[in-house]
């Protein structure tokens, strides 16, 4: 079984690298280079800062976009060309299928945030801030919320077209850093709305566990705890999601 | 006549890109004055807080710059000063620990606008999110020195920044002064020796020695004289 899924993820990251995806990577740098020779001069006294915002900021949002465009379209783009048909016909099954898919697209965003890290690391050294460890926590921490809606996008793939899968996983994002929000929201609103506030709060995943670029930027640490529980909170969502996306792809006429 | 065809189309893209720029400026200059006050429409930190969806920090950097460019503006007499705290309010909100908006719009405030009572405002903000941090409560007892001339409060803010970690030796240094120019000799004394044996730097010690010994010298001509009463003469705690 491991081996189907091996093939299927090998294949998927072989097709994000023909699609010149690691190509972010050089935008990423441009926009560091931008940041550190265009914005940096401008600031009063927080170049560091800048760079470092710019930088953590920058690397979750190219792996945003990543999830949204790539990660949304994966299975359905495949069952349109009908090489689904053909990968399915081989002794693989729905689900092994599913997992390879999400693997391979984990692997690429794996890389592509290796990648960027390093580039960060070199643009936050000609800068004032004082680079940290807390800084790769962060990294890290980006990098299990991408896998988390990377998983949430496998599932919103198989369930409707680009375009809605797409929507689907951005709406994900949003609501999933303004949990803490919407029960405040819902509690103003009062009636229905907070009943559903509470419901989103315990049915959706709250992305700001993952979010400490504010805080490490300003010198703050983060806690090993932290990171394990962390680790362990995306690792729940991501079942949660392949299991779902599993269930709705078994029952899908191909 | 096929080469002027190919090279043609590409002529006009770039004659429009070049005349682009000169097109927008021209729509621009036919909008209303207070149209273009677009600053009175700047969404409030809160609002910005929740729509940044985890880019807070980053949404904090850019309305930095605007600050920054809309001071600007300002100092090449486009306009006044009116929404610049509005800016100052929103940075602050989205990143309250951003200590070098507070002590940009506390020196604003002071120098631009002669507002002491918002400069002071300002940084005690700072100083609630961010209480460790030396440099707010220094700038605080900076101003109470130079524009307020309140040498006491002066010297409680200094000496309080000087306890923080990360405090350099000038803390120090403007607490004694301040001290000494509230006319409280025996405190700038104290605070000058414990500078001369605890500070790194040869001329902060031998700056800190000098004082020192004028402080005991004053403070002997004043019990010999019996002017311990007099108040301390305008300007005779020196020059921070």
């Amino acid at each position: 079984m491991l081996n189907r899924v091996t093939a299927v993820a090998v294949a998927t990251f072989r097709e994000t690298v023909r699609d010149r995806l690691f190509y972010l990577v050089g935008f990423f740098g441009l926009l560091l280079v931008g940041a550190v020779t265009v914005l940096s001069p401008l600031t009063v006294g927080a170049q560091g800062k800048i760079v470092a915002d710019v930088g953590l900021g920058g690397m979750s949002f190219l792996g945003l976009l990543v999830v949204l465009l790539v990660g949304a379209n994966m299975v359905r783009k495949e069952m349109e060309r009908r090489t689904i048909t053909t990968i399915l016909t081989k002794p693989v099954g729905r689900g092994e299928y599913l997992a390879g898919k999400y693997a391979g697209l984990a692997l690429t965003l794996t890389c592509l945030v290796a990648l960027m890290s390093l580039l960060y690391v070199g643009a936050v050294a000609l800068t004032p801030a004082v680079l940290a460890w807390s800084h790769l926590a962060a990294v890290y921490l980006t990098l299990l919320e991408l896998l988390v809606l990377c998983a949430a996008a496998v599932l919103f793939s198989a369930l409707a077209g680009p375009a809605l899968a797409a929507l689907f996983a951005a709406t994900l994002f949003a609501i999933g850093h303004l949990t803490e929000s919407l029960l405040d929201f819902g509690a103003l609103a009062g009636g229905p709305s907070r009943v559903l506030a509470a419901v989103a709060f315990r049915l959706l995943p709250d992305l700001e566990v993952f979010n400490v670029r504010a805080a490490v930027v300003h010198g703050d640490p983060v806690a090993a705890g932290h990171l394990a529980l962390a680790t362990l909170y995306a690792a729940g969502w991501i079942v949660v999601f392949l299991v779902l996306a599993r269930a709705v792809f078994a029952r899908k006429e191909l | 006549m096929r080469r002027f065809a190919a090279v043609a189309p590409l002529a006009v893209a770039a004659a429009l890109v070049g005349l682009a720029p000169r097109l927008a400026g021209a729509i621009h200059a036919c909008r209303p004055a207070a149209d273009r006050g677009e600053r009175l429409y700047y969404p409030e930190g809160a609002f910005l807080r929740e729509a940044s969806l985890g880019y807070a920090a980053a949404v904090a950097d850019w309305a930095w710059l605007e600050a920054i460019q809309y001071y600007g503006g300002y100092r090449r007499g486009e306009h006044d000063l009116r929404y610049f705290n509005g800016l100052v309010d929103a940075v602050t909100t989205l990143d309250p620990r951003f200590v070098e908006v507070y002590r940009f719009a506390s020196l604003v405030r002071s120098l631009d606008d002669a507002d002491f009572a918002g400069a002071l405002d300002v940084l005690k903000r700072g100083i609630v999110a961010n209480p460790a941090d030396w440099r707010l409560h220094f700038d605080v007892g900076f101003i109470h020195y130079v524009f307020l001339r309140d040498y006491p409060a002066a010297s409680r803010w200094f000496e309080a920044a000087a306890r923080l970690p990360g405090s350099t030796d000038f803390c120090r240094r403007f607490a004694a002064f301040s001290r000494r120019r509230a006319g409280d000799l025996s405190g700038s004394l104290m605070l000058w020796e414990n500078l001369r044996q605890t500070t790194d730097s040869a001329d902060m010690r031998e700056l800190a020695s000098r004082m020192a010994d004028r402080c005991r010298q004053e403070l002997a001509d004043r019990a010999a004289g019996g002017a311990a009463a007099l108040p301390a003469p305008p300007g005779a705690g020196g020059t921070p």
